[in-house]
């Protein structure tokens, strides 16, 4: 047999260009298919993580555990006891001990997360002009929790606060009854106001003041609040004034008073609790309280974290995989003689390059077709959005990430700095993507990691689609073909300045 | 080949009598087949490892360069293929610089790099059918690659994956991907390292066979023995090109003449081994390689033989055994070598004392 027989020529140009770039993206995908701990590395791994992230986490893990201290037998005890249960949206109440000491040993025993120390005498520092300090101590190292901490106290505080006010409210609410008792109070002292004047006076007196400050507190939040209700107003002006009056009225009343001014007196009471039905007197709870809120999320359903991070972690797998694919892979050419023939042979860095993307292009679109539709069906992560949008978004990321993997091969001098500047950008991509952190928070010299980083565009745009149920915003549109475009002319650049005679060494 | 060194003694022309680059052994067909150098040098970080060498290879040739490790052959041929740039000097094939080769021009060039590009998780053939469209052969090429594989004795084993397949298995695999296109030109850096004599003589079989078809090849080895396998052999010694020529007249060069070994019945005095080399037909002094045994370097062994045996003779020694000694090529490349560092060395001296 000769080495010659059976020679074929070289195809037209154009169309070797086609020949070298598909025989790179046959090679790739060949060698990857082949590997089945591989693929299973790669579809399997992640899609594992998702299940065992998705199980195993529980938001009753930054429920904070608080142990009250506060004297014995104080509002405080009684507050915790009754209102637990609407506490419990902030924290785990672990009750109320006596001392300070006793709750800072349960903290440091890592059996409770929060101490809150009530004032021992806030009566004596209100009357003196100050605020009475509730002291909050804990032992987080985590910002984060300690942020949780902090926010999940003070609201406890608020509730606290707010449930003692509502206490001593309800308290006066006893003296002071709902305007119809009040009314018909009124009448059967008026009433009585002939037989016995000067006893059914001062009844009719203190009555008349609880009415003056429901109507005055009444007055103070709706003014407050500013509704712009004019009437509402005139008429509680109105009701003040008239109860002002019959007020002084009865201060005169005495055994002398003529029963034409007793019933007049009487009769102007009855006209007071006519009006009272017509006034506005807010109940004592929407008083202390005005305003509670309530959370309506436009999305169909509330998003729990294993959605809400499952979009986030496909854009962080996507990129690393294409990256670490078209780093290593680079590098590992031309470790070996493949990079002397390719550069002796008649290849071009552009075939090389597109080669590769498009193989790892095709492998990576299988993995993440393969890896939504198992969040999809298998998490039950919603895809509110359209598919195309996550075809693009996957594309997109890819594309991105597999040029940027090829620039980190042209700068790595071996593969081993190669896998260290890919766990860099996987790292630059859990801090600076929104992946744990928003990317507004961030400085703006510092965000523009963010922008360089694909996955940031794809975690931003997996959320729109997959649950919000949004196109990609333009940004990332944008974003992501500039980075294409951008890595990709720097790696044909970088790699035609290696494959270049003059580069070697 | 023709060739020389600038520091080293040579049996070649000198550079005028090379052909110019421009428009050298261009075959009528267009392919290129002939590699010349000229003042080649190449530094690297400020050292340099090829100190100016001139070498033009003929169409159609096996040029081998021979040489220990680290001695330039491996950048020779990276600067003859154009994978490295010159310091100073030139390398061309056919016409062209090599640096400047096109695209096309490339696709005619063979080249076996010392550590092969081979693929572990693709089968034989799929690892020659990716390096045939590395050079663009066109899709429909099955028969030209069982050809290839047929001629490197591995058809029946075209579906094995290279992880399965010997080291032998995969060498041949290697020099049929260098051959797959066609080329006009190979460039083989030591493609019988590490491989058992018998494969080897097979490799060299086969390289004979693709010569004869009218290729180039420009062969890199550590094994000096293979210097008689080739057309004309380049003696490289730590980056200098120390001789150029035929294997046959390798062995004359290194010794300057040809080496008849004498043997007799006793051991010969030294004033009488003085005595025998005074003829003007002796190359030098003469040496004893054993007790009885006196070794002459002579211009012509046929005619020194028998006057020899007369000079022996007139001084009463009775001769055992007297004939023409076949100097390997280890032996003639070690007295190459050691000649050259002794001139440099002199030449040191020289300096040193002036």
């Amino acid at each position: 047999m000769s080495v010659t027989e059976h020679s074929l020529s070289v195809v037209r140009p154009l169309w070797a260009v086609v020949i070298r770039s598909f025989a790179f993206l046959r090679k790739e995908v060949v060698e990857i298919f082949r590997q089945p701990r591989l693929l299973a590395l790669l579809v399997v791994g992640p899609f594992a993580l998702l299940v065992l992230f998705g199980s195993g986490y529980s938001e009753t893990a930054i429920v904070k555990r608080a142990i009250f201290v506060g004297p014995e037998g104080s509002i405080y005890e009684e507050v915790l006891d009754t209102y637990e249960a609407d506490l419990s949206d902030f924290i785990e109440s672990q009750g109320m001990v006596a001392t300070e000491a006793e709750a800072v040993a349960e903290l440091d025993a890592g059996r409770s997360d929060l101490v809150v120390i009530f004032p021992a005498d806030p009566a004596t520092e209100v009357m003196s002009g100050d605020r009475a300090v509730i002291r909050l101590i804990h032992n987080e190292i985590d910002p984060i929790q300690e942020g949780a901490v902090e926010i999940a106290a003070r609201l406890a505080i608020q509730e606290v606060n707010a449930t003692v006010l509502t206490t001593f409210a309800v308290e006066a609410e006893a003296a002071m009854p709902d305007s119809a008792t009040m009314r018909e109070r009124l009448l059967a002292l008026g009433d009585e106001l002939a037989d016995d004047p000067t006893a059914t006076r001062d009844a009719l007196v203190a009555q008349l003041g609880l009415v003056d400050d429901a109507l005055s507190g009444s007055s103070i939040v709706l003014d407050r609040l500013d509704l712009g209700d004019d009437r509402r107003s005139d008429e509680l002006a109105e009701a003040r004034a008239d109860t002002v009056a019959i007020v002084e009225r009865l201060q005169t009343v005495s055994a002398e008073t003529t029963d034409a001014e007793l019933n007049d007196l009487a009769d102007a009471v009855s006209g007071l609790t006519a009006s009272l039905d017509e006034t506005v007197i807010l109940d004592p709870e929407v008083l202390i309280r005005p305003f509670q809120s309530r959370t309506d999320n436009r999305l169909d359903g509330s998003i729990n974290p294993t959605e809400y991070f499952t979009p986030a972690s496909l854009a962080l797998l996507l990129q690393h995989l294409a990256l670490t694919f078209a780093a290593l892979s680079l590098v590992r050419y031309r470790r070996t003689g493949l990079f002397e023939l390719m550069r002796v042979g008649p290849l071009s860095s552009v075939e090389i390059i597109v080669g590769k993307i498009f193989a790892y292009l095709l492998v990576g679109s299988v993995v993440g077709a393969l890896l939504i539709a198992a969040s999809v069906y298998g998490l039950s992560v919603p895809l509110a959005g359209s598919v195309g949008w996550v075809a693009f978004t996957v594309v997109g990321v890819l594309l991105a990430s597999l040029a940027l993997g090829m620039v980190l091969a042209i700068v790595a001098g071996s593969e081993s700095q190669a896998v260290q500047y890919a766990m860099l950008v996987l790292l630059a991509g859990l801090f600076f993507s929104g992946f744990m952190l928003p990317v507004d928070g961030l400085a703006a010299p510092v965000r523009v990691i963010s922008w360089m980083l694909p996955v940031t565009y794809g975690i931003a745009s997996f959320q729109d689609v997959m649950l919000r149920g949004l196109p990609p915003d333009t940004s990332v549109i944008f974003g992501l073909s500039a980075l294409v475009v951008g890595y990709g002319a720097i790696a044909i650049l970088g790699l035609r300045r290696q494959l270049s005679a003059k580069a070697a060494t | 080949m023709r060739s020389t060194s600038t520091t080293g003694p040579t049996t070649g022309p000198t550079t005028e009598d090379t052909p110019p680059a421009t428009g050298a052994t261009r075959r009528p067909d267009g392919s290129l087949t002939s590699v010349t150098t000229r003042g080649l040098r190449k530094s690297f970080d400020d050292v340099e490892v090829l100190h100016g060498l001139d070498l033009h290879v003929e169409p159609g040739t096996i040029v081998g360069l021979i040489g220990p490790s680290g001695c330039g052959k491996t950048t020779t041929v990276r600067l003859m293929t154009g994978l490295l740039a010159p310091t100073a000097g030139d390398a061309s094939i056919g016409s062209t610089r090599s640096v400047e080769l096109t695209s096309a021009q490339r696709s005619r060039i063979g080249y076996l790099p010392q550590t092969p590009a081979l693929f572990p998780d693709l089968s034989l053939m799929e690892n020659l059918s990716f390096h045939a469209s590395m050079y663009g052969l066109p899709l429909r090429r099955k028969q030209r690659l069982m050809s290839v594989l047929d001629w490197v004795e591995l058809s029946d084993d075209a579906g094995k994956r290279v992880s399965e397949a010997s080291g032998g298995m995969q060498r041949r695999l290697a020099l049929a991907a260098a051959f797959v296109h066609d080329p006009d030109i190979v460039f083989l850096d030591e493609p019988t390292a590490g491989i058992d004599p018998i494969l080897r003589e097979k490799i060299w079989a086969q390289f004979r066979e693709v010569a004869s078809a009218g290729k180039t090849l420009v062969v890199t080895t550590q094994y000096v023995g293979e210097a008689g396998m080739c057309d004309e052999v380049g003696l490289l010694s730590d980056g200098e090109l120390l001789l150029v020529d035929t294997p046959a007249d390798l062995r004359r060069a290194a010794f300057d003449g040809q080496v008849v070994d004498v043997r007799t019945t006793r051991p010969l005095s030294a004033s009488e081994l003085e005595r025998l080399s005074d003829h003007d037909f002796v190359v030098g002094q003469a040496e004893r390689t054993d007790v009885s045994v006196a070794r002459f370097v002579v211009d012509d062994a046929d005619r020194a033989i028998p006057r020899l045996s007369r000079s022996f003779a007139d001084l009463g020694i009775d001769v055992v055994e007297a004939g023409e000694h076949e100097v390997d090529y280890d032996e003639a490349f070690v007295r190459v070598v050691q000649r050259h560092r002794s001139a440099a060395q002199g030449v040191l001296d020289e300096g040193a004392e002036a």
